[in-house]
């Protein structure tokens, strides 16, 4: 009987805005603990305890991209890091082929270092002529400034 | 900065589904919360209340995707885990019907109103902890408490009368 008028004292301080956590949490076993409707406070604490079982059903991850941004920072050293000893070894090979040419016949190297000129000259012709014709442009303009 | 959301992504996700009333809708909160998280991860360290920081980010998240754009409201009763045996189908249907009147209720309290609500009787928070997450003072927090209550007392009286 204590009990009872005890939870009619604490209803009323709970409507009126009034009751500690803790007597909330005494109305809240009392009310919700049969599910039972037949009180407008049972109802309305039936209500709020069904409300706690709604859960976010989803997997919670930290966003993709943030996660990636440290591994894009160790790709990009790694990359940087590929490239200069490719450069590195490149240059070794080069450095090392370019040592290594030696043309024992005296012919031969003539014959190679000809060649060698024939082609730098047939460059230079060409460039030559490249040269002419962008002389004959800039003459045409002259010719509009005037 | 898992272990600072993970403990509790219902809440966020209620109080968010409060708010915005859809669930896509909340799901994306929760997301954009995530983001947030990330991006502030030094000034959350320092943070004293996480929980409640978190909170208000959702509250904050929620509110503008709300004014953005107006969401459909839709049922979140499939989001429910309720199991009782106990009840029969007149009781359950008889339930349902209740449970729609008091949550169309709930819904029709001043947007203040239904967050301190939630964040009392669903949450169980105390009246400062509502204040640090909402940006209510004390006093305010107490009466929009006391109307929301008041409110509902008289609507759940007069269907049970």
């Amino acid at each position: 009987m204590k009990e009872v008028k005890n939870i009619a004292s604490l209803t009323e301080k709970y409507w009126a805005g009034a009751t500690t956590l803790k007597e909330e949490q005494i109305l809240r076993d009392h009310y919700s603990s049969k599910r039972d409707i037949s009180s407008p406070e049972s109802a309305l604490f039936s209500f709020m305890k069904q409300e706690q079982t709604v859960t976010y059903s989803k997997t919670v991850q930290m966003p993709q991209a943030s996660k990636n941004r440290w591994t894009m920072k160790l790709l990009s050293i790694a990359a940087v890091g590929l490239v200069l000893m490719v450069s590195w070894f490149g240059m070794n090979q080069m450095n090392k082929a370019n040592n290594e040419v030696v043309i024992d016949d005296p012919e031969l190297a003539m014959e190679i270092t000809k060649e060698a000129f024939a082609l730098l000259n047939g460059k230079m012709g060409k460039s030559k002529a490249v040269i002419r014709e962008n002389i004959a442009h800039l003459d045409k303009t002259f010719i509009f400034k005037n | 900065m898992l272990e600072a959301v993970l403990p509790i992504k219902d809440k966020l996700y209620r109080y968010a589904l409060r708010i915005v009333g859809n669930k896509m809708a909340a799901e994306d909160v929760i997301q954009e919360v995530l983001i947030k998280v990330w991006q502030k991860k030094e000034h959350l360290e320092k943070v004293e209340n996480k929980e409640a920081w978190c909170m208000t980010v959702t509250r904050n998240l929620s509110l503008d995707k709300l004014r953005k754009k107006k969401v459909i409201l839709d049922d979140v009763d499939d989001h429910r885990n309720i199991s009782d045996d106990q009840m029969t189908p007149y009781r359950a249907l008889q339930s349902d019907d209740t449970m729609q009147i008091i949550k169309e209720a709930i819904n029709e309290l001043p947007e203040a109103q239904q967050q301190v609500i939630h964040l009392r009787d669903v949450e169980g928070y105390t009246y400062q902890e509502i204040a640090d997450i909402t940006g209510f003072s004390n006093d305010k927090v107490k009466v929009y408490l006391h109307r929301a209550r008041i409110t509902l007392r008289h609507k759940l009286t007069s269907i049970y009368a």
